[in-house]
């Protein structure tokens, strides 16, 4: 059972930005170093921190680019923090290569990313579900991550959170997708009085990079504790010894990368559900996309339509068995992108699968979904 | 070496180095295993206990100098990146005393950038470049400290690029201790790790390491011993330079403290 | 109009404080009770060009937290006018020394001497938009000058407090004398 923490912020019904949302929800979560590099709409996640972290205790500092300040991140996590950075797509971009590293070496820590119109420098200020593939295959090897999708500012701050926990349990990088829009959102926010908190799980003199288990996740000391801790980003043992020609040393931590977060999708995934019993026609969808598509279905259903919403809170490791169990006979995935999550829908669904997509940076709008439904059931 | 000092030396190796992982994987006539010695010994010599010590190392041959050898915490990261790994390390725990050891490929060209920033900002770590002026994990490729005319497997005709000087780089930069020394000049080497392990700020040393294998063969080096006295030859004590006619110094590497400023004040 | 949600955009152009009385509405809104999305939108140069920001008020949770039908449009600029007056169904407060309306549009039209009244009273013509944003309060009773004032204080701090506080009643003022043109 997570031990229950007071809250930093009074309790009470705020009334704040996505970004504000984010990293006022990681100071609740124990986050007390984070290290970033200005990119929109992810900078005000950046300019809240570097005066709310001191006043914590926490460190904040501003790096000379996104490689260094996921590089920061991770060693700070290793000297003993709960740690974050926010970014964009191409400031993801840049710190994928890191992200491996953090995935090799078991590393828990939060990526926000707050996705923005692409590709490359794109358009800056404007919403887009660009990164939705790079979060999950960035990085080279074969691996699983966890990345979640808020959809209100509410979630931006429950998510935020929740990311923390996720990563500290499984040791795994955890991304927060944002966009643009959920950004700058103002809306209503509860700060509850306690949040639940997962701790570092630790333990001395024991090996930090493996068990003996398919799917375990290690306990891991931190630097300063004199465990003599080993580190590193090539193939290694349950010590942490490099193990560069061994190939069943490669084939276990490969399959352990993977199956400690494919074995428990169970307590992973979240979505949630409006109107599916019965439904003829589902609609599947995420982030601030979602919003638009749970209007939709109302109205949808107001004209006599028998339609519902899937929405995923979890968009990696992907929902399948959520998809799978849908009954509809036809899906629609809404997008802000050319379809990128629906592939994902297709590679499982039992039913026609239909894309709708926007991508000239504006936000999709309930009436073009209701438009998109009615197309599909005629 | 007197016997005396043989035993001495045995004895460090052994407090400090985890067996299991010996023999040390360089080449024969590596320089950066004489690099290991000269921080154990700067450590052993500090009465720095290395339980409360980090080393954080990149890519490359010269990544492999404390990890996974050195009996302390090692973080072995990605290439160009140790510095700021070791940064955030550093500055979450203040505790702990922090050593980054890398090759001039990994610190000067891929990860340029962040030991600018980092003696810019002053972090307080001890840097230390085990410079073998070429890529030699990847195979004699040249590198941002590789000499005019060098022959490399990218500079077949000879280098053509000149060299950057990363004691001046980082000395522009603000660093509060930049020093060089080489292999060869081993005590000398000794005492600048010394110094840097009792300053605070950013500490920076350049330590010329020679390779055989990727350098020596491709420039006309008889053996490893020659390339190793070589740098005797090649280097000059920063006092002597100071004196000596200019043109006398156009081929010389200085050796020698360059900044040292305790920023502890 | 519809009781239960209220869709307002404030336009005019960067440099007037559009956004801040957004959420100086969106903020009071909270407080009085109502599920609140507040977004703003502007273009690359923030000053001298057009800029707006919606307030969404709701007595149910809001699905869709961005503008889909305009009840009330307050255009403290004509460029905030000329481009949504038309898309407007309730009503438009307008200032009266910047915009001259359409008054063949279907919608009621409140002038507010807003700009007039911040240079006389205040010395300070940048009040002109709490000025007008109490003006549509008070006269359409969405939100009620108490609250107003309480997200006020906690947005502004120290000696710009006043005058600030100053301008909402004013504004407040000229809400409630304020009749619809024809
Ligand atoms: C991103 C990335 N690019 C390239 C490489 C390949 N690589 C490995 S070591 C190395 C060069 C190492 O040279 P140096 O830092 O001088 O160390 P040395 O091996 O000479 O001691 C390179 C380019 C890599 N590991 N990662």
């Amino acid at each position: 059972m997570s031990p229950k923490i007071k809250n930093l912020l009074p309790p009470g019904n705020y009334f704040f930005e996505g970004n504000q949302a984010c990293a006022e929800a990681a100071l609740a979560a124990g986050c007390r170093f984070f290290a970033g590099y200005p990119i929109s709409p992810s900078s005000e996640i950046l300019e809240r921190l570097s005066w709310r972290l001191p006043e914590v205790g926490g460190v904040f500092i501003q790096m000379e680019d996104e490689i260094a300040s996921i590089a920061a991140v991770i060693g700070a996590v290793w000297a003993g923090a709960k740690a974050m950075t926010a970014t964009s797509g191409p400031g993801l971009s840049l710190m994928l290569e890191n992200i491996g590293y953090a995935i090799i070496t078991e590393t828990p820590c939060v990526v926000v990313d707050v996705q923005r119109a692409g590709p490359s420098t794109g358009q800056a200020t404007r919403p887009y579900d660009g990164d939705i593939m790079q979060v999950k295959w960035g990085s080279s090897g074969d691996y699983q991550i966890i990345a979640l999708a808020p959809w209100s500012v509410q979630e931006m701050y429950d998510l935020t959170i929740q990311a923390f926990n996720l990563a500290e349990l499984y040791r795994v990088p955890v991304f927060v997708m944002g966009d643009a829009a959920l950004a700058h959102l103002r809306e209503s926010c509860r700060i509850p009085e306690e949040v639940e908190i997962v701790g570092r799980k630790k333990a001395s003199g024991v090996a930090h990079f493996g068990t003996d288990e398919l799917s375990g996740v290690p306990p891991m000391a931190s630097f300063g504790e004199g465990e003599g801790l080993i580190i590193t980003g090539s193939t290694h043992d349950a010590l942490g010894y490099r193990r560069t020609q061994d190939s069943d040393i490669q084939q276990k931590l490969v399959n352990r990368l993977n199956e400690k977060i494919l074995s428990n999708v169970g307590e992973i995934i979240e979505t949630e559900e409006y109107f599916l019993e019965g439904a003829d026609v589902a609609v599947v969808a995420y982030g601030i996309v979602a919003r638009a598509a749970l209007a939709a279905v109302k109205e949808a259903r107001l004209r006599g339509i028998k339609i519902g919403l899937l929405r995923l809170k979890t968009l990696w490791p992907f929902p399948e068995e959520k998809i799978r169990a849908l009954e509809a006979k036809k899906i629609v995935v809404p997008e802000l992108n050319r379809g990128q999550l629906v592939r994902e829908v297709e590679r499982v669904a039992q039913a026609e699968v239909i894309s709708v997509n926007r991508v000239d940076g504006e936000i999709m709008r309930p009436g073009e979904i209701v438009e998109a439904i009615k197309g599909v059931r005629d | 070496m007197s016997e005396k000092k043989g035993k001495e030396m045995e004895a460090t190796w052994k407090k400090y180095l985890r067996k299991e992982t010996l023999p040390l994987p360089f080449c024969p006539g590596c320089g950066h295993g004489i690099v290991l010695s000269a921080i154990l010994r700067a450590i052993e010599a500090s009465g720095i206990d290395i339980k409360d010590m980090l080393f954080v190392s990149g890519i490359g041959c010269a990544g492999w100098i404390p990890s996974p050898h050195i009996r302390a915490d090692t973080m072995h990261v990605t290439h160009g990146r140790p510095i700021a790994f070791a940064t955030g390390a550093k500055l979450f725990n203040p505790r702990l005393k922090v050593m980054v050891v890398s090759g001039d490929g990994d610190l000067a060209s891929i990860g340029g950038n962040h030991l600018i920033h980092a003696a810019r900002r002053d972090i307080d770590m001890v840097v230390v470049c085990a410079n073998n002026e070429i890529y030699g994990m990847t195979g004699g490729q040249v590198s941002p400290t590789t000499g005019l005319g060098v022959k490399t497997t990218t500079t077949l005709a000879g280098n053509i690029e000149p060299p950057l000087d990363l004691c001046k780089l980082v000395e522009a930069a603000g660093a509060s201790y930049v020093a060089r020394s080489t292999v060869f000049h081993l005590e000398h080497l000794i005492s600048l790790l010394k110094r840097a392990l009792n300053l605070k700020g950013f500490s920076f040393i350049d330590a010329l390491s020679p390779c055989p294998t990727q350098y020596g063969r491709r420039n006309l080096y008889a053996s490893a011993a020659e390339q190793l006295k070589d740098l005797e030859k090649r280097c000059i004590l920063l006092q002597e330079a100071s004196a000596a006619p200019p043109e006398t110094l156009k081929d010389k590497v200085i050796i020698g403290e360059f900044v040292l400023r305790d920023s502890k004040q | 109009m519809n009781d239960t949600k209220k869709e307002i955009r404030i336009a005019g152009l960067g440099g007037q404080g559009v956004v801040f009385a957004a959420q100086l509405l969106g903020r009071a809104g909270v407080l009085e009770g109502w599920f609140v999305s507040q977004s703003s939108f502007y273009g690359p140069e923030s000053r001298g060009t057009l800029c707006y920001a919606d307030v969404i008020l709701s007595r149910e949770s809001i699905d869709f937290p961005f503008v889909t039908r305009l009840d009330i449009l307050i255009a403290l600029s004509q460029e905030g006018y000329d481009r949504f007056a038309k898309d407007t169904v309730g009503c438009t407060f307008f200032d009266t020394g910047r915009v001259k309306p359409d008054l063949s549009l279907k919608m009621e039209h409140f002038s507010v001497t807003a700009e007039e009244m911040a240079q006389k009273e205040l010395g300070k013509k940048m009040a002109a938009n709490l000025i007008s944003i109490a003006a549509c309060c008070a006269k359409t009773g969405i939100i009620s000058k108490e609250f107003l004032i309480k997200a006020l204080q906690e947005l502004i701090e120290g000696s710009q407090r006043p005058v600030n506080i100053k301008a909402l009643e004013l504004g407040w003022e000229l809400g409630i004398k304020a009749v619809a043109h024809v």
